[in-house]
């Protein structure tokens, strides 16, 4: 019996199957990657200046929360 | 003086270097036989080139092979640490190791070297790595245990840490998930007697081989170890010293500004900042560090794509080396093969495969195929056999060279190519931890 197609046949489905499935296993694990927060959830911000609205008076012009 | 290879091992190296050479021309003999019936001029001058291709990676292995018996044979030939050995600072930077990180101090504490000191550096943990080194360094006894806490700034940021605190004229550095072998401090620093080698690259072993994955891995380990690893160590120009395991003069870091968090693969920048100044890097393969393999395939991609996106950011950072003047031969041999083993060995070998199979379907030319796997497969069996009995490993790690060629180095050069071209199209990236299973306590 020749050994040689037997091999060759098995060779062609373990490369054809390793080629889809290392292409598709990357893809999925760089979807998963991206979904993924990368840091940490950012600590609440720290708010030092807060607007102030007295009852009957002009708002107090607005300005950035960030210091 | 260490222990000498065996005869055995000796009558090894002949018969691998005989069965390399056998095998390879009766390989390319069958296929002169072969009357292929293809009539594209295209296809035809690819196969031919892809055949060449393999008699240079033929002739790779064969001189690897020769340059790593040598290597073994120099190594064990290297000196001994006197009675007196220098002090040497153990450096054990931890993010997140609370589950390995007590057995991973334990294991540097029974080092066989009588003056030592071991630094950990926990690098702003959020779980109780810190506590669980404190708790360990109180249970230590014979050696000082200092653990210090910083924050989270990055391994480079804690190895540097580590250096600027070490008492020790040299230093070893250590990833906190790993356990070391008693003698590996020992036998590293054995070659510090030459007074040009700066570095001493450590041999990194798999220790949960638990699954085919995790034995695919070891053999991966033993084999570019024993290989590659001692081959370049003969010329004194180790291109990696693995994290976890790596011995340095303290003065050769600092003269190179320490570790840099310029690149994800702080270790490789590291040994080619040393390698710049043509200083002399061995390798000792009995200094030996059990590393925990990733044991499924997401966590092996991980571990992947951040090697190889490191080691192209280290190539490109240190590319100069390749061409400035002042650099020896060596180095640029050097980073020659690392730029060939980064990027073009990879390319080559997924497209090698995809058109191989392309033109078996076209052509019915499944027997080039075959040849490719066939040729490949018995260089890997041979280097299995050849590394195995080098380190006296376990025998078993062979017969998987034979899905190791057909599947898994494929799947993990996919994994390079891909990530390569994300590193050149400059897409972010994070470290990526891995998760440990804590497999170096049980």
């Amino acid at each position: 019996m020749d050994l040689v197609p037997i091999l060759a046949t098995v060779v062609l489905v373990a490369t054809l199957s390793t080629l889809v499935l290392g292409v598709l296993s990357y893809m999925a694990f760089r979807a998963r990657e991206t979904r993924r927060p990368s840091a940490p959830a950012e600590a609440p911000r720290k708010v030092f200046f807060v607007r102030l609205g007295l009852p009957e008076t002009e708002a107090i012009p607005s300005g950035s929360l960030d210091a | 003086m260490s222990e000498r290879p065996s005869r055995f091992f000796s009558l090894l190296f002949i018969v691998a270097s005989v069965g390399v050479v056998v095998g390879s021309v009766v390989l390319y003999l069958s296929v002169l036989r072969e009357n292929y019936s293809i009539d594209n001029a295209i296809v035809n001058l690819s196969v031919s080139a892809l055949l060449c291709f393999l008699i240079l990676l033929i002739v790779r292995y064969f001189v690897m092979l020769w340059f790593a018996f040598l290597g073994h044979l120099e190594s064990a030939s290297d000196g001994e640490v006197g009675i007196n050995p220098p002090l040497v600072s153990i450096l054990v930077p931890a993010f997140n190791e609370s589950v390995c990180i007590a057995s991973s101090i334990r294991s540097i504490a029974a080092l066989d070297y009588p003056t030592k000191e071991i630094l950990v550096i926990d690098d702003g943990s959020t779980d109780d790595t810190y506590w669980q080194a404190i708790e360990e360094a109180k249970r230590t006894r014979g050696v000082e245990v200092r653990v210090l806490s910083q924050t989270n700034g990055g391994k480079a940021s804690a190895l540097n840490r580590g250096i600027r605190e070490a008492r020790g004229s040299f230093v070893m550095c250590v990833d906190g998930d790993s356990n070391l072998a008693p003698q590996s401090l020992r036998e590293g620093m054995r070659h510090f007697v030459d007074p040009t080698v700066v570095a001493v690259a450590g041999n990194v072993k798999v220790v949960n081989r638990r699954n085919l994955l995790t034995w695919l891995q070891a053999l991966e380990y033993v084999e570019g170890l024993n290989l590659v690893r001692s081959a370049q160590a003969f010329f004194r120009t180790v291109n990696i010293i693995p994290g976890p395991l790596g011995i340095f003069r303290r003065e050769a870091i600092l003269e190179v500004g320490g570790y840099s968090s310029a690149t994800f693969a702080e270790d490789c920048d590291l040994t080619l900042s040393l390698l710049s100044r043509g200083w002399k890097i061995k390798y000792e393969p009995r200094a030996i560090a059990f590393t925990e393999a990733p044991e499924e395939l997401f966590p092996l991609l991980k571990q992947r794509y951040r090697w190889t996106r490191g080691i192209l950011q280290a190539l490109r950072k240190h590319r100069r080396m390749l061409i400035a003047s002042g650099q020896g031969l060596g180095t640029r041999v050097t980073i020659a093969y690392m730029m060939f083993e980064a990027i073009i060995w990879p390319a080559m070998n997924v497209f090698a495969n995809a058109f191989l199979l392309l033109i078996a379907v076209r052509y019915g030319t499944t027997r080039l195929l075959a040849l490719w796997w066939l040729q490949l497969t018995l260089l890997d069996a041979i280097g299995a056999l050849f590394s195995a009995a080098a380190e006296k490993e376990d025998m078993r790690l062979v017969p998987y060279s034979v899905v190791y060629r057909m599947s898994y180095i494929l799947l993990i050069d996919i994994c390079k190519v891909l990530a390569t071209f994300e590193e050149l199209a400059g897409v972010r990236m994070g470290w990526g931890k891995l998760e440990r299973l804590g497999r170096l306590s049980t």
